[in-house]
């Protein structure tokens, strides 16, 4: 019953240091966005989040522990998505006419 | 006597978990379609987008932040308390992350009211007389935030429910059932140790007994805690994450781009 690969336990400290990460980021975004980068802050918050969401991933979600076909089927969704972006954006971009 | 065999119940972690996992990717793709909205709406309406965002608080959107950041950790260490063996201590930190889900959803609440008070709401007269992203900005904002606190306040369910389930379970039980009736009477139940020293005897048995159930609890010990018994509270968890990881993008798009 209790054979198969069994989750690793992390420790408390782990989680607290990710924790205190991820409350830098949140400072460092907060800060960035007051410095008025004008386009580059878009960026820059985007960058600090997509890191947040790593760490919250890998390590909250257990995903850094997880078999390699759940991590490819996440990859899938976060390919998947992203190709609904970039092909939604060549359409505003590069198509006369879109509705505005 | 017949041997006696345990019922066991059946239990699939893997395919518990990989069942969760497929359930978030649709919802990824639920707040990405939203996103994708925003994000092409913000293209056509810098102005006006910057312009709205300057009545949202920046400091109430950062306790949000922090209250949903420390909930997470709050939740995965409920997880690791259990894993460890320590019902006590995933409990406490179980009950602090319904408190801080709580205390999100409230935070929220105050926000909305000074909103709707100030006539700021999809409709409103105030809004209809501004610039057209200005409308289109708030129409997402109550949409996006709304079905994010509609997951919060569905998480805190979840997580109420698994805070009553951990309560009365992790004890672990198996039943044993015999209905041997004829070989019963005169004979006794006794718990030998290993050395087949008797621990604990009970009264020889008389006609009347016709069967024998014996239920067996463990103790919810680190040896006995199997990653099968809290499969339940990790896919909470594993929600729960997920609603974190939302806010995560939803804070810098709404409350810093003024």
């Amino acid at each position: 019953m209790n054979q198969d690969h069994h989750p690793c336990v992390i420790g408390y400290q782990t989680h607290i240091i990710i924790w205190l990460g991820l409350l830098a980021l949140t400072a460092l975004t907060i800060v960035v966005a007051g410095m008025h980068l004008k386009g580059l802050s878009i960026v820059v918050a985007l960058a600090v989040a997509a890191c947040k969401c790593s760490l919250v991933c890998l390590f909250f979600m257990h995903l850094k522990y997880e078999s390699f076909f759940l991590k490819t089927l996440f990859l899938v969704t976060i390919l998947l998505l992203a190709s609904f972006i970039g092909l939604t954006y060549i359409d505003i971009f590069f198509r006369e006419g879109v509705m505005k | 006597m017949k041997a006696f065999s345990p019922i066991e119940k059946h239990q699939d972690y893997t395919g518990a978990k990989m069942g969760l996992w497929i359930f978030l990717f649709g919802e990824l793709l639920l707040f990405g379609a939203m996103f994708i909205l925003y994000s092409v709406f913000r293209h056509w309406y810098p102005q006006d987008f910057h312009n709205a965002s300057r009545s949202l608080n920046m400091i109430t959107g950062t306790v949000h932040t922090l209250v949903l950041l420390t909930s997470s950790l709050t939740m995965v260490l409920s997880i690791t308390a259990i894993q460890k063996g320590n019902k006590k201590l995933c409990l406490t930190f179980l009950f602090l992350t319904i408190l801080l889900g709580l205390l999100f959803m409230v935070n929220k609440y105050f926000e909305w009211e000074h909103k709707i008070h100030n006539g700021i709401y999809p409709g409103s007269e105030f809004l209809l007389a501004q610039a057209k992203g200005v409308m289109v900005f708030f129409s997402l904002y109550y949409s996006m935030v709304g079905i994010h606190g509609l997951h919060v306040i569905i998480g805190i369910v979840l997580l109420s429910w698994i805070f009553w389930e951990v309560l009365k379970k992790p004890d672990h039980h198996s039943r044993w059932d015999a209905f041997l009736h004829k070989d019963f009477p005169g004979c006794h139940l006794a718990i030998v140790d290993a050395q087949g020293k008797e621990v604990w005897k009970g009264e020889v048995f008389d006609d009347s007994v016709k069967q024998i159930h014996l239920r067996v609890s463990y103790h919810p010990v680190k040896e006995r805690i199997h990653f099968h018994d809290f499969i339940s509270l990790e896919n909470c968890g594993l929600y729960w994450h997920l609603v974190d990881m939302i806010w995560i993008f939803l804070f810098p798009l709404y409350y810093l781009i003024s």
